[in-house]
């Protein structure tokens, strides 16, 4: 029998909801956001660390939190939850936690939920690594496939995709849940044309506020659409999520974290916070057109030696890899003040 | 006239199969009418007509919807008076009292709110009182004949800023020495100066409207009461949203014990009592059921299913077959041994599975009955878990299937003049009475398609790259 | 950055005050609750210290002030130990943000002290918000700003039934009501007729304006007075009015009728009564805006050689043009709101406001209210339409071109 074919992998049951005053949910996520806001002024090894805290992260997630982090079921949870407000406060609690903390934290430490702990971005970033490292191995072995293999692996993929969807539509009905099947599509289709030229990777980051509108208006006609990782999150089976989780990850094998750029909903509300945040990051002094920072972010948020607020993801690499030290991180608080003393 | 009845119904009796007695006149005193949760009953008429399909149409008069959408409650049947009834609450308001034969309307009665729990039905010296509880706090006592309020209760006394409720299914049993009405609610009040939400259990004397006393719980939801008695003493065993399974004395509303799940509580339970060890069983949205001790609330076993269980398990005591049935949002229903929790049968439906089932035997073979998110009614063999019949019975009158907000209907099933019948208030808003006959005629139904899901995917790809391809070009125009 | 030493200081002290808090014999928060509220209280510490290192010092002070109200109103009050935590965290976050602030104030006095009407106070307070800030950051006068305000209070006062009423029903309600095909039909009753009443009224009137203002005739003012009595009157007795004359009993009514070409009851009625209460709008604003073009303008093409009715058509009408449209978007919006005259006179064929007057009469406001809030949705988007077409336009005349000629 395939009864119990989902492990059991939340670590204890009871305690651990957010329901009925037991908040031990909300304590270990802020416990790992204080945390990510100390291990964020290491300086050395700090691309370390935040594999680290990412792991931790995904450690976090996987065994204690059950209301959903993913990147659709936030946005989600927090007008539910806000709906819930006067009605019943417990849930409306439950509901809103977690994406408050968020925002909060990104409005003062700028957004790096995003580069060290979003599960989703995770998941992308190892698929990077593990590009970087086939990459390498491909160069020592005169292996280097060109675009055109590139693009018939894409298609590959896409076609593997779609024959999975098909062989999943055979047997259950697809609801408004299922919707994230899109959204995984539409990557594909955005990656081939960003690869082959025919839109620039710069110009159709602009989608992320469509998704996200999208997402918005979905939770006000109060449809659920599950979002990519959900299925880790409760003990949800759910093929559709886990499917486009699959499809996200691929798609970070070809273009670093492309979820993130062009269509990930909640990337987009972390830019809008990273404009009036207290930290970002900024370029300072004079550029040699090394171009290594913008080698290292993984979503091409730096153009033209200058980083983009609502694409960068505060993951620091471009700080830490900057030959002349030229990227800083900025205390926006402190500059205006600084400002003020000397005009007055 | 009713001696002669019940002298017709006990021949009648006699003759007819083992496994619940025929009853010329019958009460439905909870949801789904006895603590095992098996909502069937064999009933029969004075002019023994024979019941044929009909259906009650609502969808062209649909007045607001809910969120989660909840359309009917789950029927309750009754005989009274000679002949067989049928009633539900609707979200429209009203309560509905069917001839369940013909289904020939008898009343409607309009309350102030949403009436989602199923009305329960009771007759005592000749009158039939059915009681029926309302989101606008209010338990209604109507006479069964003319549809005329008897009395009304209201579990919360009304204030100008006091906001929606959500009243439970009534269950009728004893408090001590009197008749009593139990009734689970959850009403807010969100103005600041009274700013609470309280869930909780009231008792309401059932000949007079009385109140008898409360236990206020926490400020969730509560499910429908099961009333059960043990040991001599009567109990009701409740749960509620906040995660909370309580057991608590009939007659004073103290808390027996309760146990702690960790996610919300949906469904009902079902007791099974008749055991040297009674148990009640009840599902989570954490997905799994547990079965219970219903002396201490010790757990005496679990399973997990592959996602919520939002609906109520059913139990089966037949001699030599002792199992607990429950459905799934995994698309499966379960048939587990009632003693260890062993699973006996899973039958795959086509969708997630909300409904509580419902018992039928019509035959040597029993059948459960339940109805999925496929829009299908499915009865299942109860002794190898295959397919006896499917239906469908119709699509959600708005597309937004949200994940287990609302318990919907669940069908009952009925037994009237010896030809069984189904009911149940489909989400399209039609209210359908189904022979089972017939529904085995309807084999196959209308097959569900994805084909939308495959013409919206192609118009969300083209919208994309053209959305794509616009952006691109107008950066380029710009540059 | 702050000093290492400030930091752990700060820390420990936030620590221990919670460990008193944990270890008194009979503690007030669960162990859980403490935990978190000590998670919840060293992020608010270190957000006091980043505010500390500002150096602003009254800043700091208001900062705990705040805090200290919502631990009073939330934990002490009304016992909301979670909700307490979660608008802890925002608060200590938007402190420094003044736009920000005044928005999660204006959340925190919707949702928790209106919550009834939790959504229709907090759009129009946001909304009131932010212009205002707009302006005081812009170095507007206090004096502007505060009528600003002031202004923009009253104007959200005007706006709140309706969003109340706009967050009463789902969409799936709107959308089942907009299937159904009384419903359909009545509501395009009501743009039609009034479509076509502003036609009507835009062919009669916009030469009328033109001649009283240019023509300057006789009894002008008489003629002005006449055109403003559909204003002046109440509805009803313009449907009364009209049923004297042209219902049914009535001489000339019979006659039409005879004719078929009956108006009592009838589409055409519809719009008879629609032209007759919404035509003085159109003709107000277009006199206004004909008196806005310069008459010079207008000489001077006729000493170009143009004909009057060219002057009027390629001189007059395009420089008023803006001024023209508004009269038009006026009487359109006076067309499909009118009830009383058609309740009266052509109740027949079902238009909007009489059918949303019919459903309230049968079942209520809930059967009635999904119609209304159709009839809003669909008078607010073509209005909306109108307001962008006007910007279209060109501008109203104004002196610089004519210098530059």
């Amino acid at each position: 029998m395939d009864t119990n074919y989902l492990p059991l992998w939340k670590t204890l049951e009871s305690p651990l909801v957010a329901l009925d005053e037991s908040h031990v949910e909300l304590f270990s996520v802020l416990a790992l956001f204080l945390l990510t806001l100390l291990v964020l002024n290491v300086r050395r090894h700090r691309q370390g660390v935040r594999h680290l805290v990412q792991g931790l992260a995904i450690l976090v997630f996987f065994y204690i939190v059950y209301s959903c982090l993913g990147v659709f079921g936030m946005i989600r949870n927090t007008l539910h939850g806000i709906t819930l407000i006067g009605t019943v406060f417990t849930e409306s609690f439950f509901w809103m936690s977690l994406p408050v903390v968020v925002l909060s934290f990104a409005l003062m430490s700028g957004p790096f939920f995003c580069g060290w702990i979003c599960p989703t971005g995770t998941l992308q970033e190892i698929m990077v690594i593990l590009r970087e490292n086939l990459g390498r191995l491909g160069a020592r072995v005169r292996l280097r496939p060109g675009p055109a293999t590139r693009n018939v692996l894409l298609f590959l993929f896409f076609a593997g995709f779609m024959l999975l969807v098909f062989w999943m539509g055979s047997t259950r009905q697809f609801y408004v849940e299922d919707s994230s099947l899109y959204w995984g599509a539409s990557l594909f289709l955005l990656l081939f044309l960003v690869l082959s030229g025919v839109v620039r990777d710069e110009a159709i980051r602009g989608l992320r506020a469509a998704s996200f509108w999208i997402i918005v208006i979905s939770a006000l006609l109060r449809t659920t659409i599950v979002s990519p990782v959900h299925f880790a999150f409760a003990d949800v089976r759910d093929p559709a999520s886990a499917l486009t989780t699959l499809v996200l990850m691929v798609a970070s094998l070809f273009l670093a974290r492309a979820w993130c750029r062009y269509i990930c909903p909640w990337g987009y509300l972390m830019g809008l916070i990273h404009r009036r945040s207290r930290l970002r990051v900024q370029a300072e002094g004079e550029c040699r057109d090394c171009g290594v920072c913008a080698r290292v972010c993984r979503v091409g948020a730096i153009q033209a030696g200058r980083v983009r607020l609502d694409q960068c993801q505060f993951c620091l690499a471009c700080v830490d890899r900057c030959p002349q030290g030229r990227m800083k991180v900025v205390d926006t608080w402190q500059a205006k003040t600084d400002n003020q003393c000397s005009t007055s | 006239m009713f001696h002669i009845l019940t002298l017709w119904s006990l021949t009648v009796g006699v003759g007819s199969s083992a496994g619940g007695q025929v009853l010329a006149e019958a009460d439905w005193p909870m949801w789904r009418r006895d603590e095992m949760n098996r909502a069937s009953v064999r009933l029969v008429t004075a002019d023994g007509e024979r019941p044929r399909r009909w259906s009650f149409d609502l969808a062209g008069r649909v007045h607001a919807f809910e969120p989660g959408m909840t359309v009917w409650s789950s029927p309750a049947v009754a005989a009274f008076d000679g002949r067989a009834w049928v009633a539900a609450g609707c979200y429209d308001h009203r309560v509905y009292l069917w001839d369940a034969v013909s289904g020939e309307l008898r009343f409607r009665y309009t309350t102030g709110g949403g009436v989602y729990g199923t009305p329960v039905m009771r007759t005592r010296g000749g009158r039939t009182l059915l009681y029926a509880a309302s989101s606008d706090r209010t338990v209604y006592a109507l006479d069964g004949i003319d549809g005329t309020r008897v009395f009304s209760t209201e579990v919360e006394p009304y204030r100008p800023t006091v906001g929606g409720a959500r009243l439970s299914a009534p269950a009728l049993g004893r408090a001590g020495e009197r008749e009593a009405v139990f009734v689970g609610h959850w009403v807010y009040d969100k103005s600041l100066g009274a700013n609470r939400q309280r869930g909780g259990l009231s008792a309401i004397d059932a000949e007079s409207g009385a109140r008898l006393w409360r236990a206020d719980f926490l400020d969730n939801r509560v499910s429908h009461p099961v009333y059960f008695e043990l040991d001599g003493s009567g109990y009701l065993c409740v749960g509620s949203e906040d995660g909370n399974l309580r057991v608590l004395r009939a007659d004073t509303g103290e808390v027996v014990w309760h146990h702690r799940e960790s996610e919300i509580i949906q469904g009902s339970c079902a007791l099974w009592l008749r055991t040297e060890r009674p148990l009640v069983f009840a599902g989570s949205h954490f997905g799994k059921l547990r079965a219970l001790d219903a002396r201490t609330g010790e757990e005496v076993w679990s399973m997990k299913t592959g996602y919520w269980i939002a609906a109520t398990p059913m139990v089966i005591d037949e001699p030599g077959v002792e199992r607990v049935v429950v459905g799934s949002y995994d698309g499966k229903m379960y048939a587990l041994d009632a003693r260890t929790g062993a699973v006996h049968w899973s039958h795959a439906c086509g969708g997630p599975v909300h409904a509580s089932a419902a018992w039928l035997k019509d035959g040597p073979r029993a059948t459960a009955l339940v109805t999925a998110l496929d829009h299908r009614l499915y009865g299942l063999w109860m002794d190898q878990g295959t397919e006896r019949f499917s239906v469908f019975i119709g699509a959600p009158l708005w597309d937004g299937v949200s994940l287990g907000e609302s318990t919907w209907s669940s069908p009952v099933t009925v037994a009237i003049n010896g030809r069984w019948m189904v009911y149940h208030g489909g989400y399209n808003g039609e209210f359908l009475g189904l022979p089972i006959a017939e529904a085995m005629m309807f084999e196959g139904g209308r097959p569900w398609s994805n084909a939308r899901f495959w013409l919206t995917m192609v118009l969300v790809l083209v919208g994309v790259g053209g959305a794509a391809w616009l952006l691109d070009r107008r950066r380029v125009k710009a540059a | 950055m702050i000093p290492r030493r400030t930091l752990l200081l700060t820390a420990g002290g936030v620590a221990l005050v919670h460990l008193v808090i944990g270890l008194v014999p009979e503690p007030v928060l669960s162990l859980p609750t403490n935990l978190v509220m000590l998670a919840v209280n060293l992020y608010v510490a270190w957000c006091g210290l980043l505010l500390l290192q500002t150096g602003e010092r009254r800043r700091l002070g208001l900062f705990v002030a705040g805090y200290l109200v919502l631990f009073l109103l939330l934990v002490a009050l009304l016992q909301r130990e979670s909700l307490f935590l979660l608008l802890v965290i925002v608060y200590a976050s938007v402190f420094r943000n003044g736009l920000l602030l005044g928005l999660f104030s204006a959340f925190v006095l919707s949702y928790v002290v209106f919550q009834p009407y939790a959504f229709e106070t907090f759009v129009p307070l946001a909304l009131l918000w932010i212009l205002v800030w707009r302006s005081a950051r812009a170095g507007t006068s206090l004096f502007v700003s505060a009528s600003l305000a002031v202004g923009l209070f009253v104007l959200g006062l005007i706006l709140l039934p309706f969003l109340h009423m706009l967050v009463q029903e789902t969409p799936q309600t709107l959308l089942q009501f907009a299937g159904r095909p009384e419903v359909r039909q009545a509501l395009l009753v009501s743009l039609s007729s009034a479509s076509l009443a502003t036609l009507i009224a835009f062919l009669f009137g916009v030469p009328l304006a033109y001649a009283l203002v240019r023509g300057e005739p006789r009894g002008r003012s008489l003629v002005e007075a006449l055109v403003d009595l559909p204003i002046l009157l109440p509805k009803p007795v313009v449907g009364i009015a009209l049923l004297t004359l042209l219902g049914p009993g009535s001489p000339l009514g019979e006659m039409l009728e005879r004719a078929g070409l009956g108006l009592a009851g009838r589409f055409a009625g519809i719009v008879l009564a629609q032209v007759i209460v919404s035509t003085p709008f159109l003709i107000k604003s277009a006199m206004t805006a004909f008196e806005g073009v310069p008459e010079q303008l207008e000489t001077a093409a006729r000493t170009l050689g143009a004909r009057p009715w060219q002057v009027f058509g390629r001189v007059a009408l395009p420089l008023a043009s803006r001024g023209v449209l508004t009269g038009v978007i006026l009487c359109w919006a006076r067309a499909v709101g009118e009830f009383g005259a058609i309740m009266l006179f052509a109740p027949h064929p079902l238009s909007g406001s009489v059918m949303v007057y019919n459903e309230f009469l049968k079942g209520g406001v809930s059967e009635s209210r999904p119609i209304a809030m159709l009839l809003l949705l669909i008078c607010l988007w073509v209005f909306v339409l109108m307001q962008f077409g006007r910007a279209l336009l060109p501008a109203p005349f104004s002196r610089a071109p004519l210098r530059r000629a």
